[in-house]
């Protein structure tokens, strides 16, 4: 999955802070990105011959080598609830006025496809997909007390990759795969027009008050752009019951542009009758976007198999985004933008294991999943949210001798509650530091579920058979590994943003 | 290109002569609102000896012989006719004692007559007399005294000391024969009737003539000198009181002020009344040892205040002072035009002294600030603050523009209440304070630095005043002054005289200083004309130090003509030309933290170009301050100079805290421009047991979890 729903997850921001003072502009909030942790029971993408799912195009197209040769398809929909909720904290409660709690859910859906084609030339097979490579959404209330950081953002990307894999044998296997990827992004908040006349006095000479809403104007940022992503996918099968896979996910930054508008408060139209200030400008933002690599062990253990998995995401990357507003009129909102993040490498880990039910053709499975938090406490905000996450699911899969397969996952999300007693944005910093946005003390909090349902084809089961004769020829094989009919279930994966 | 211009030409020193020479006015009237003992003014004894310079040319030089007749013997009388005596005084000293001031004279007299001798034997023989008498010593105690307001000198214990040796008399030309002549010389010669003609004539030449030259003098300078006349304020002085002593002569006067009716000023409170300040007595004066030292009282500076403020003064208007704060909300409003004016709208209240090194600090209740703020042609909209404020300012004197100057320290408003037409805005006392303190009188400041007051050096007739120095006390402020008497006959100009070539290239506002000299006059007393661009400057500038504010960029010719006290010009101007340049260096930084930062040791690059000054001529400082979440300015960590390698470097900042580096970059011209980074400090990113790292995060999340489960234990088993 791609819609990286989770809870949490994520965040990461893209939006340019606008050097509007008090307002931020950042990005994308809960970015409900993949992240292995939440990938789904229902599968792997990574261990596996019979175990591909549409997940593997994004985590590793090796194994996609695996489905037995012919015409593959796989098709996963998943949904994500998620709920967030936010209760802000006063820096200063002698002079703060207490703030009311914030929350929203919403629901993400995702859909992803893997295609293999047969076996063209030495073990060398056509195969492509799609799938939401980033995405993330917030809905708080407009009026909320999270409205300089944001109030409603998405951002959605979908790529479409194509590429090849071939097997060296029957244990080992390579895949690459390119393609565009094209990115829309939408952003509104509140932004504070006193803070940002603030911001152009020295230091100590502010005239207004922060925050006031006779002072407030608004913020609405529209930005799409094409970019592109390429993969790279091993398997391996060292030994009869081990199988390792890996994924190396390289996707181009993201090279955004699109325009911004203010509005501003009502308040400047009555107090300056002769200027209208509504200005219209473009801005660029070069979207930084991390390396990522997924990697996974599975090992037989009778009829079922379980699996460890390591993912390591370069988020690092994404610690300061930089936006450029030009041809604004009038030009005071041109010139880099900051939005600090203050991301570090995220990474997690996670246990799989799956065994068949006493019915024919059905399998369960189960997975947990731990990714720890990747943005320091005090950098968190509305817009830049990720949690420590636990994740448990459960799924099951029937898959019938003619290579229909149909799957079903619930997972249930634990996000852990973040209270934030520092935080690194102040309002009296210049705007050009990326930190001039309110305080973002307070307590945060989520919950998310997931379900997945995933519905693979295989439409030559001649050369299913086929190609499960010659593996058996050629060794242990999954046609004669237990593993293999146990068919375990399919894990769905989100991915990282 | 305006010069610093003087608001207040109230003459301090003015005030001070006439604390000393008022005496002479004889026409004052007690006013009824006088604050009794509001002035004083005391002239050393060290002073006494610079009015004789003025005065001796002044004084009598010769005298008609009144025709009366005299009888030296009975049955003769002499009486001159056609008398006249010239005198040729070679001294005159002033002492104070304790019973007055003693006026010593020493003087030579020559006269001729024709004596008219008559007696019982010879009648009507008449001579031609020529007589002299030397080393005349005119001495007499001045015991002044004040009546009705108004200044008495009457002299006492006068004497004219005439020695009888020293008197030499001829007669030729007589009528009859020359027995006769030979009795009437013996009669001349040695009787003392022609000593005591002389002596009469010397004490009546200057008893006559001594106080009406005092009485022109002082009239003169309150004529043209002794007021505010931007303000429309007039003073009232009366006397009340002389005394002497040995160190020298102290007059107090009581004083009251005069409002110009017809006065208007911009800044005029409307349906201002003045409070009661009838609780306000003055404090004994305490004077020094300078020449001449002024007192005046609190009362007196509050009424001066109160009646200045009812005129229009305590007044900052941006227009006035051509400031420009436009700049500031350039970013927001383009090319608007933002005009900023604080005035009270209730009389200030004065505090003296209110801590060491300060000299004054004016209060008001009522501290209205206007901010208008005209876009395009369009109408201006006016935003109205009324403040509860304290203004704090020193007066000193400036010894390079030899200016008396008033320099507002610090404004602080304990309330206040924002009206804009048609909207209300949420601003709090706080950040209006910080506004005034922070912005706009920084702003004031760095446009006219100390405002000057009032130029330090004044010409009054006939004495030149310069104000060394000011000191106030809670009760009263004092001005030493020094003076130096101007002399008619000086006929040679000064010369001037650059003291070293101004900056190449200069700031906008532009330096020079003179080294003038001149003959007679001191160099404080020099004051000098300046044009720009063949366009002269408002008025003389006083000292050596010429200040031309706001020239535009590129080359300017300058001519400056130094200017004696006598009102003598250089005929030989002065003529250069300055490069000035009036754009600041842009200063840029290249490279630095962003965001939060580990508080590692760094260094911060940064790129500096200028118009006219070159890069390895720039110069660079640096402040690092912490950013408070409070309106209020940064917390100064460190700063210092930097040499020219661009970059700064430092550590061991404070965790957890915002911190801001501004760098300015200074061009040869002294203008500075800046750049700043700023970022959080933040040692110990809160990332819980997580780590960039997964087996080192493994390895905390376990030890974590196995604290928590040894505290959930320990709480499970104390329930």
């Amino acid at each position: 999955m791609r819609w990286n729903a989770s809870v949490g997850l994520v965040a990461a921001a893209l939006l340019p802070r606008l050097a509007l003072a008090g307002s931020v502009g950042s990005l994308l909030a809960v970015a409900l990105l993949p992240r292995l942790a939440l990938a789904g029971a229902v599968g792997s993408p990574f261990a596996g011959a019979t175990n591909a799912n549409s997940s593997s195009v994004y985590w590793n197209s090796g194994a996609l080598v695996t489905p037995p040769d012919g015409t593959w398809a796989s098709v996963d929909l998943s949904g994500y609830y998620i709920g967030l909720n936010y209760q802000r904290r006063p820096e200063d409660p002698l002079h703060e006025p207490s703030y009311k709690p914030v929350s929203f859910a919403l629901v993400a859906p995702d859909l992803a496809f893997a295609v293999a084609l047969p076996k063209l030339w030495h073990g060398i097979r056509p195969i492509f997909g799609s799938y939401v490579p980033n995405a993330g959404a917030v809905n708080w209330p407009k009026d909320g007390a999270q409205r300089y950081m944001v109030d409603r953002a998405y951002i959605v990307s979908y790529a479409v990759l194509a590429g090849a894999a071939a097997d060296f044998g029957p244990d080992y296997g390579l895949s690459w795969m390119v393609g565009p990827a094209y990115t829309q992004l939408q952003l509104s908040y509140a932004i504070d027009f006193g803070a940002y006349a603030n911001g152009k006095l020295p230091a100590g000479a502010a005239v207004f008050q922060l925050e006031d809403p006779r002072m407030q104007g608004h913020v609405d940022v529209n930005m799409h752009g094409w970019s592109g992503v390429a993969s790279l996918g091993a398997f391996a099968r060292p030994l009869p019951k081990l199988k390792l896979g890996a994924g190396l996910l390289v996707p181009l930054d993201i090279g955004l542009a699109g325009t911004i508008r203010v509005d501003s408060p009502p308040v400047l139209s009555v107090v300056l009758p002769t200027y209208e200030i509504k200005p219209v400008g473009n801005i660029v933002l070069d979207y930084p976007m991390p390396i990522s690599l997924s990697t996974e062990a599975a090992y037989a253990v009778g009829e079922g198999e379980v699996a460890l998995h390591v993912q390591w995401i370069h988020r690092r990357a994404q610690h300061v985004f930089a936006a450029y507003i030009t041809k604004s009129d009038p030009a005071f909102l041109e010139g880099k933008q900051l939005t600090v993040k203050e991301n570090t490498d995220d990474w997690a880990i996670g246990a799989r294991a799956a065994f068949p039910l006493p019915w024919p053709g059905l399998t369960m499975a189960g997975r947990f999943d731990y990714s720890p938090r990747y943005i320091p406490k005090e950098a968190i905000t509305a817009v830049n949210l990720t949690f420590t996450l636990f994740t448990g699911e459960l799924g099951v899969r029937w898959q019938d001798d003619a290579g229909h397969e149909v799957g079903f996952g619930y997972g249930y999300i634990y996000p852990v509650p973040i209270h934030v007693g520092r935080s690194i944005f102040n309002p009296r910093m210049p705007s050009e530091s990326g930190l001039s946005s309110p305080s973002a003390k307070g307590d945060y909090g989520a919950q998310a579920h997931k379900v997945v349902l995933t519905v693979a084809w295989r439409w030559d089961t001649e050369s299913v058979t086929a190609s499960s004769a010659a593996n058996d020829a050629r060794g242990p094989s999954e046609a004669s590994s237990p593993r293999d009919e146990a068919r375990p279930a399919r894990v769905i994966h989100t991915q990282g943003d | 290109m305006t010069p610093c211009r003087s608001r207040w030409t109230i003459g301090i020193a003015g005030l001070a002569l006439a604390a000393v020479l008022q005496p002479a006015i004889a026409q004052a009237v007690c006013p009824p609102n006088a604050i009794p003992n509001a002035l004083s003014g005391r002239l050393d004894v060290s002073a006494f000896s610079i009015l004789k310079g003025p005065l001796l040319p002044k004084l009598p030089t010769n005298l008609v012989i009144p025709e009366l007749p005299i009888s030296p013997f009975v049955g003769q009388t002499i009486t001159p006719r056609q008398g006249k005596v010239t005198f040729v005084i070679h001294d005159i000293n002033f002492a104070p004692e304790d019973k007055g001031v003693r006026v010593t004279v020493a003087l030579d007299v020559r006269g001729t007559a024709s004596l008219d001798y008559q007696s019982i034997i010879f009648t009507n023989t008449v001579c031609d007399s020529a007589f002299s008498a030397v080393n005349v010593v005119f001495d007499a105690i001045i015991q002044p005294g004040v009546n009705d307001c108004v200044a008495t000198f009457p002299f006492a214990e006068l004497r004219v000391i005439v020695a009888p040796a020293d008197v030499v008399a001829t007669l030729a030309n007589c009528t009859n024969s020359g027995s006769i002549y030979a009795e009437l010389l013996k009669l001349v010669q040695g009787s003392d009737w022609l000593v005591s003609m002389l002596a009469s004539a010397v004490s009546s030449a200057i008893t006559t003539m001594l106080p009406p030259i005092v009485d022109k003098l002082s009239q003169a300078f309150f004529s043209t000198d002794f007021n505010v006349p931007d303000a429309g304020l007039r003073f009232n002085i009366v006397p009340e009181r002389v005394t002497t002593d040995t160190h020298g002569l102290t007059a107090t006067f009581a004083a009251d002020l005069v409002l110009d009716p017809v006065h208007a000023s911009s800044c005029m409170p409307i349906g201002g009344e003045l409070p009661d300040r009838s609780d306000l007595t003055p404090d004994a004066p305490i004077f020094s040892d300078s020449a001449l030292s002024l007192v005046v009282s609190r009362p007196l500076l509050q009424r001066v205040l109160d009646n200045a403020w009812l005129t229009g003064w305590l007044c900052l208007d941006s227009k006035e002072l051509n400031i420009d704060l436009g700049s500031y909300v350039a970013a927001v409003v383009p090319n608007a035009k933002v005009d900023f004016k604080i005035m009270s709208t209730t009389a200030p209240t004065l505090e003296l002294a209110p801590e060491p090194g300060r000299h004054a600090r004016l209060a008001t209740d009522n501290l209205t600030a206007t901010l208008s703020i005209q876009i395009g042609q369009g109408e201006p909209t006016v935003a109205n603050a009324a403040v509860k404020a304290s203004i704090q300012g020193d007066v000193g004197v400036s010894t390079t523009m030899r200016a008396l100057t008033l320099q507002p320290r610090e404004i602080t408003a304990s309330s206040v209440q924002v009206t804009v037409p048609g909207a209300s805005l949420g601003i709090s006392q706080e950040s209006v304070s910080g506004f005034l303190q922070n912005l706009v009188l920084p702003a004031f400041g760095k446009k006219i630095g100390a405002l000057p007051i009032s130029s330090s050096v004044l010409l009054t007739a006939p004495f030149a005043f310069c104000v060394d120095r000011i000191e106030a006390a809670p009760g009263q402020v004092r001005a030493d002054l020094s003076l130096w008497p101007i002399e008619a006959e000086d006929t040679v100009p000064p010369e001037t005289k650059l003291a070293h070539p101004p900056l190449r290239p200069s700031p906008a506002d532009v330096v020079l200083d003179f080294a003038s000299t001149d003959d007679m006059t001191p160099d404080k007393f020099i004051r000098h004309t300046v044009w720009v661009d063949g366009v002269r400057q408002e008025a003389l500038t006083p000292g050596q130090r010429l200040v031309v504010v706001g020239v535009k960029g590129g080359v300017r010719s300058f001519k400056v003509v130094a200017v004696d006290v006598a009102g003598n010009e250089d005929p030989t101007p002065f003529v250069t030309s300055v490069l000035v340049d009036d754009q600041a260096p842009v200063i840029t930084i290249a490279d630095a933290p962003l965001g939060g930062f580990d508080g590692a040791p760094t260094t911060v690059h940064f790129g500096a170009t200028d118009d006219r000054t070159s890069a390895g001529e720039l110069t660079f400082r640096y402040t690092l301050g912490i950013v408070s979440r409070a309106n209020e300015p940064d917390t100064m960590l460190v700063q210092g100079d930097l040499a020219s390698e661009h970059s700064v470097s430092f550590s061991d900042l404070p965790d957890a805290a915002f911190v801001r580096l501004t760098v300015f970059g200074k061009d040869a011209a002294g203008n500075e421009g800046s750049a700043q980074a700023a970022f959080l400090v933040d040692r110990a990113p809160q990332l819980g047991c997580a780590a960039a790292l997964p087996p080192m995060s493994l390895f905390a999340c376990l030890v974590a979890w196995l604290a928590w489960r040894r505290r959930a234990r320990l709480r499970g088993a104390r329930a």
